[in-house]
């Protein structure tokens, strides 16, 4: 029997794989383009708890732009991003190159390392508000033991953002960290070994290997924890609702507060926007760094 | 083999569809108890009729599975009274967690999808009234269901329309140890803030939590109660702040005062109600502000009965006597997209009999808001003296409180004003001038 052989056309392949791809695209419309639409849609419009009403311009974002604690919460959200960030990596980029050694801790380490990560931000936000409370915690009952004193962890806005960001930095190490060893374990060991016959030292090493090696992946996993860390809610929601006097209001938790606790859609969506437009000029920042790299 | 793999695909596509657009199903409690799948809201197409059974949604922050619970105890004994008494009457329970409730039931009455009955605190019917959300029920009440009422028919009206039936009345109250020195209820502010402080008593002090987390309840509801204390109202007929005088910037000198002179620990600017129950369970202060209907709970997770923590009005800040108590608590309302308004209505008059209340305060220690069940002789007993005391005071020193739609702010606004004397050394007029700066530009 002869075999029919069928010929595929490019568009017919391309309709098939369309069509295969057809439910994920209509997941991602029904739970990500189509509520990011009616958001985009409500900024424009009065909104009277959750009715909403006829289109007013750019009403609502004048409103939030008046609101005397607008600043506050651009600037609640940069100490809480880049505090975070820095923090973060100070301690994935040494971690993964300590954890890409292969001796016989290095397997429960990793392990060790990746518990936080498995918390959710509840837990995490009660885990770390129990561990700071005054009197009763053991991180503020250890202080007091060496120092006398201890401050007011989650009272004293200056330290409430400390107290956010180190228990973000404790959930959130461990991604980056993975990140970075997967890609500081594809560095050829020769590399190393070049260098450490040139005589170079430990630093040589991380400045001339290393870091070029994971540099792509630091830039991706930048970039996806900005965006995590900016868009963050239920762990400073839950630690300190975005006190001490407004100190840990992010822009998310902002939103959050416009829409659920004082019940005005209007204003929280005009937020939203406007932290949606930052979070695209993260992305972009991203795709240009990654554009404009030649190795990639 | 196209032919072949196009129906696979279309096949896919339409089991997909098909499970999206699929009614959701979710589970929650029946009315015995047992967990039960629903679908949609229950709400029959039909009018009410005598004879025809009917489902209700009842929203609630019990859950009547918990065995735990005294509240849910007296839900299940309710439920289940309810059903011998109207078997063609099945209620479903939703349980949701308290601060979610009334924003949930916001989101419902833009949607169209409200429950049949839910329990909503008095401070979040302003925003539901305002949003044209819930059924008068002066349309259902009787003139023999409108009589015996603690603080009247009338409390709680918007309008001369009554939207919700008070369910319990709790107010903030003074819980003092009379284990620790002085051990004796003060007899004015002042008299409480001079005991703490010459008390040698590694007690002393007054716990009051000034968080703005958690709706800033904390600080909010004893707040209402030392304005009218001042004799000033919270908001005038235009909903703007109405306590810019000296005697309102006297009694937020007073709580900033607390912290400033370490009679409350700075600690308690990031407390919630929840800090604050741990802090007296954990034998904290010598005096501590919280609510009524916290008592019972309180005195169960400390071990102590009530001789050793006792409860008292809270002391007035102007004069030996008491403060005005800040009446408020749960109520029953009835959403307009309800289906079955009668058979909603049937089921909170029965919640709200005397003879209910009666058995649910014995249980649950929630102070009935009908004057009959005061004369029962349990409130003559030991068990009962405290809910007789705190009934006497709100009937004769308590009201309710025009809350405005947007109490959550004020609480906000109010907690952080108290940071920002404590912290940045601004006075009681400034906290409050910038108080009303910033809740009259929200309230309009």
């Amino acid at each position: 029997m002869l075999l029919k052989r069928r010929r595929w056309t490019p568009h017919g392949t391309a309709v098939t794989g369309y069509t295969y791809l057809a439910p994920a695209i209509l997941v991602v419309i029904l739970v990500s383009a189509y509520p990011i639409a009616l958001t985009v849609s409500y900024a424009f419009r009065e909104t009277s708890f959750f009715e909403v009403g006829p289109f007013i311009g750019l009403d609502n974002f004048k409103g939030i732009v008046a609101l005397p604690a607008f600043a506050k919460v651009l600037a609640a959200t940069a100490k809480y991003v880049l505090g975070s960030l820095v923090l973060t990596f100070v301690i994935a980029i040494p971690l993964a190159v300590v954890l890409a050694r292969r001796d016989r801790f290095t397997g429960f380490m990793r392990i060790v390392v990746l518990l936080p990560w498995v918390s959710s931000q509840t837990v995490s936000a009660l885990l770390w508000s129990w561990l700071l409370t005054p009197n009763i915690g053991p991180v503020d009952e250890a202080i007091r033991g060496i120092f006398g004193s201890a401050p007011q962890f989650l009272a004293d806005p200056a330290w409430a953002t400390v107290s956010v960001v180190v228990a973000n930095v404790w959930m959130g190490y461990p991604f980056a960290t993975v990140l970075l060893l997967a890609a500081v374990t594809t560095i050829p060991e020769e590399l190393h070994e070049a260098i450490a016959i040139d005589g170079g030292g430990w630093f040589n090493r991380f400045a001339h290997v290393t870091f070029p090696g994971i540099r792509n992946t630091l830039a991706i996993a930048l970039i996806m924890q900005t965006i995590l860390y900016f868009n963050m809610v239920t762990l400073i929601y839950t630690m300190t609702g975005g006190g001490p006097l407004t100190s840990t209001e992010t822009l998310a938790v902002q939103i959050f507060h416009q829409a659920f606790d004082y019940n005005r859609l209007g204003f929280a969506a005009a937020y939203a926007v406007l932290a949606l437009l930052l979070n695209f000029m993260f992305a972009a920042t991203y795709l240009r760094s990654l554009s404009s790299d030649d190795s990639v | 083999m196209f032919k072949r793999r196009m129906s696979i695909a279309s096949a896919t596509i339409v089991a997909v569809l098909a499970a999206l657009t699929s009614c959701s199903s979710s589970t929650s409690p029946s009315a015995d108890g047992s967990p039960q799948s629903s679908s949609g809201t229950g709400n029959a197409s039909a009018p009410d009729s005598g004879t025809d059974a009917v489902t209700l949604t009842f929203w609630t922050l019990i859950d009547p599975d918990d065995m735990t619970s005294p509240r849910s105890e007296a839900l299940r004994n309710s439920l289940s009274d309810f059903a011998k008494a109207e078997p063609n009457i099945t209620i479903k329970v939703e349980t949701l967690p308290w601060p979610q409730l009334s924003s949930k039931l916001l989101q419902a009455g833009a949607a169209g999808d409200t429950p049949d009955v839910v329990r909503l605190l008095a401070w979040d019917l302003p925003k539901h009234v305002a949003a044209n959300q819930l059924m008068d029920l002066n349309e259902f009440a009787s003139d023999e269901y409108k009589k015996d009422w603690l603080l009247g028919w009338d409390a709680l009206s918007f309008d001369g329309k009554k939207f919700a039936v008070p369910m319990e009345y709790r107010s903030p109250v003074l819980y003092y140890r009379t284990d620790y020195s002085p051990g004796v209820a003060p007899t004015s502010w002042q008299d409480m803030v001079e005991k703490s402080k010459n008390s040698s008593d590694p007690h002393a002090g007054v716990m009051q939590g000034f968080s703005p987390k958690d709706q800033g309840t904390a600080f909010g509801e004893p707040l209402v109660s030392y304005l009218r204390d001042a004799g000033l109202d919270l908001f005038d007929k235009e909903g703007h702040i109405a306590f810019d005088s000296a005697k309102g910037y006297e009694v937020f000198d007073n709580f900033a005062n607390l912290v400033k002179d370490g009679i409350t620990p700075e600690a308690a600017l990031a407390y919630v109600y929840e800090d604050e129950q741990n802090d007296i369970v954990s034998g904290g202060k010598e005096y501590s502000i919280l609510g009524s209907h916290r008592i019972d709970t309180i005195r169960k997770s400390a071990e102590v009965d009530r001789e050793t923590l006792a409860v008292a009005p809270l002391p007035s800040m102007f004069g030996n006597k008491t403060a005005p108590a800040h009446v408020n608590g749960w109520t029953y309302a009835i959403p307009k997209g309800t289906d079955h308004a009668d058979a909603a209505w049937k089921f909170i008059e029965f919640l709200t009999t005397a003879e209910s209340q009666l058995a649910t305060v014995k249980l649950t220690g929630e102070l009935p808001t009908r004057t009959s069940p005061y004369s029962d002789p349990w409130f003559k007993s030991e068990a009962g003296a405290d809910s007789k005391m705190l009934a006497d005071w709100f009937q004769s020193n308590g009201a309710t409180v025009d809350y405005g739609t947007h109490w959550v702010e004020f609480n906000e606004i109010a907690s952080n004003a108290i940071s920002e004397m404590v912290r940045n050394g601004i006075s009681g007029e400034e906290a409050v001038k910038s108080i009303a700066t910033q809740y009259n530009a929200i309230s309009g």
